[in-house]
């Protein structure tokens, strides 16, 4: 078992072999080595809040046996003709993924921090899903964005890219 | 949103494939724009030809007018559907695509070897370059920029430019050495030197296409055969000189070979087939029309392929007989395209043997003259075979008649397309009006007698007939 210490100082208990689909805390655990003095040691994570990290940990063990996906294979994503893999996500992920904005935003940061590729990848396909087949106006009420363009600069950018605007 | 570093709404970005959506995204705020506009810009694709135009002005504008350095964001560019309309002051205005990776001019007939020869050094990431028919713009001055420049070359594509020698190909093979697939059909000057250069120094082909290379001999294929057992495709339609020696160069087991194409070789006979069929288990494509010596033979050697093999062109073969089609059809059961034309042995018989294939999309039995309505309701009836069956090709079956080749369509419910060319009971104005049109080059008489239904034209057709 590995102890994790969320941001509030709430303590997760949680198997070895589930937590380490995160790659920061395997690198540090297979850095400390196998000793049992260390597994003891809580592991701080200031940059994740306990709901979160219980989401995280949740992620993590409904995946346990899937086969990790590193960084390296970020290529392997891209299929013979070059596109980009499906948007399909399954029923689990997709129920898993149903939160508020705020969470999810912190969810993507959290996998990003510890490093969990495919939570990462799940959470932000979800995130590109909401922004599919809007218009910008719709993407900028979505997510609360302001523009921010000068009516000059949005002049220059639409005449620049007017070979993909819309009809 | 606010709160996700760059590199992670770049990433969220960077799923979006859509043009469109990738264009609204563009729009919404500046942070939006600067982690859009690469990749908008990376795979550029036009819904018609007035757009690449408005691409090429941006990228006319000098960079610092510009809000980004937007030629360098290009990686892949087709352009092969909007060959009619590019010429060379066109090709100029993307000298600063400096990463470009994949370009398709194919068909881009205006372009000159002039221009094409001066902006070649800056393309020098190119990956795959494909100047299929681009006849005047690609010479031996063309041929060695790319040597000298696209170091990283893999996939080159002249078809039809037959300027080239052999000299510029040597050059080519023996720079860009990670080659892996070429394609020289229609260079007429190219011999066996070329295709010996080639297997010499780059190791790593996979496809070539030699077609009407009519120099091309056996020489060439007892160099590359054997060197290459990777090989995925070879094509040497209308290699005339080729012979059955240039297969028995093939290596004992060449599990990665699919795709074969000697139509118009006419000095092959069996024991090529059976060679190729024994050495290549997974062969999935065959082509041997035209091969006029070919013989039952050669039919029940490719028997042992079974399910691998997908598609068999045996046009102009005329000595096969309908023994050969029925073993054909009861061991090779994955058969996708058949091409029968012209085998004029041909009956019912087949026919029958075929309708029962669960996955046949193509079939060609074009001036098949035995082929009846007997045949052509077996097809309707039997269910397998229709239910997948897409493009027929009945041309000159004299004996056919509307009302069978009716059932066959009702029966057929991703057919789209059907000739019947020649069919005498085809031959009345109320059916021929919904036929496409005919080539322009046919005469009068070729004109009368053209009948061939596709897409639409098959529906109305059928629902006229109904």
């Amino acid at each position: 078992m590995v102890k994790l210490t969320s941001s509030e100082g709430t303590e997760f208990d949680v198997e070895r072999s589930v937590i380490e689909r995160s790659l920061l805390i395997k690198n540090l655990l297979d850095d400390v080595g196998e000793s049992d003095t260390c597994a003891y040691t809580p592991i701080p994570l200031p940059n994740v809040s306990g709901p979160i990290l219980a989401k995280v940990i949740e992620y993590c063990e409904h995946h346990r046996n899937d086969p990790v996906v590193g960084h390296g294979d970020a290529d392997a994503e891209l299929d013979a003709s070059g596109a980009r893999v499906s948007d399909e996500i399954d029923e689990w992920d997709m129920e898993f993924c149903k939160v508020d904005q705020g969470t999810l935003f912190e969810m993507i940061l959290a996998a990003n921090y510890l490093d969990i590729r495919s939570m990462l990848d799940l959470t932000c396909k979800t995130v590109a899903n909401m922004i599919k087949n809007k218009t910008p106006e719709e993407i900028r009420k979505t997510f609360n964005i302001t523009n921010d363009f000068s009516p000059e600069e949005e002049e220059q950018v639409q005449r620049e890219n007017a070979w993909c605007e819309d009809r | 949103l606010h709160h996700l570093p760059n590199e992670v709404l770049g990433q969220i970005l960077y799923l979006l494939q859509h043009q469109r959506t990738l264009y609204a995204c563009l729009m919404v705020s500046r942070r939006f724009c600067l982690l859009t506009a690469h990749l908008l810009w990376m795979k550029p694709a036009f819904a018609d030809t007035s757009r690449v135009i408005k691409l090429l002005c941006t990228l006319s504008r000098p960079a610092t007018e510009t809000r980004f350095s937007y030629a360098r964001y290009i990686r892949y560019l087709n352009l092969q559907q909007h060959a009619d309309a590019i010429n060379d002051d066109m090709l100029r205005r993307l000298r600063g695509c400096d990463r470009l990776e994949r370009i398709n001019l194919a068909g881009c007939r205006a372009l000159t070897a002039a221009t094409v020869r001066a902006i070649v050094p800056n393309w020098w990431s190119l990956i795959t370059l494909d100047l299929s028919k681009c006849v005047e713009a690609v010479s031996d001055d063309v041929l060695r920029a790319v040597a000298d420049n696209c170091s990283n070359l893999q996939n080159a594509y002249f078809g039809g430019c037959k300027h080239l020698t052999d000299d510029a190909v040597t050059h080519l093979a023996t720079s860009c050495t990670k080659l892996r697939r070429i394609n020289l059909s229609y260079c007429e000057k190219i011999t066996d030197v070329a295709a010996m250069m080639l297997s010499n120094h780059c190791a790593h082909i996979t496809e070539v296409d030699f077609s009407y290379c009519q120099k091309i001999t056996d020489a060439a294929m007892l160099a590359l055969l054997p060197t290459h057992p990777r090989l995925r495709e070879l094509r040497l339609r209308g290699c005339f000189l080729i012979t059955d020696e240039a297969f028995a160069a093939f290596p004992f087991a060449n599990e990665y070979m699919r795709v074969l194409d000697i139509t118009s070789c006419p000095l092959i006979t069996d024991v090529a087939v059976q060679t190729v069929a024994t050495r290549c288990p997974r062969l999935r494509s065959i082509d041997l029309g035209k091969c006029v010596q070919i013989t039952n033979n050669a039919v029940r050697a490719l028997l042992p392929l079974g399910r691998s093999l997908q598609s068999l062109h045996l046009g102009h073969c005329s000595q096969i007989t309908d023994q050969a089609v029925i073993l054909l059809a009861h061991r090779c059961m994955h058969l996708r395209y058949l091409d029968l034309g012209c085998c004029v042995r041909i009956t019912d018989a087949s026919v029958e043997a075929l309708a029962r294939l669960p996955r046949l999309r193509r079939l060609g039995l074009v001036r098949c003259l035995s082929v009846t309505d007997a045949g052509i309701m077996a097809l309707a009836l039997t269910g397998g075979a229709a239910t997948v069956l897409e493009r027929i090709h009945l041309s000159y079956c004299i004996n056919l008649t509307v009302n069978a080749v009716r059932h066959l369509m009702n029966a057929c419910p991703n057919l789209a397309h059907l000739s019947v060319t020649g069919v005498p009971d085809f031959q009345h104005k109320e059916i021929q009006v919904f036929c496409r049109e005919p080539p322009e080059d046919f005469n009068v008489n070729q004109r009368a007698s053209f009948c061939v239904f596709s897409g639409q034209g098959v529906r109305d057709v059928r629902d006229y007939l109904n």
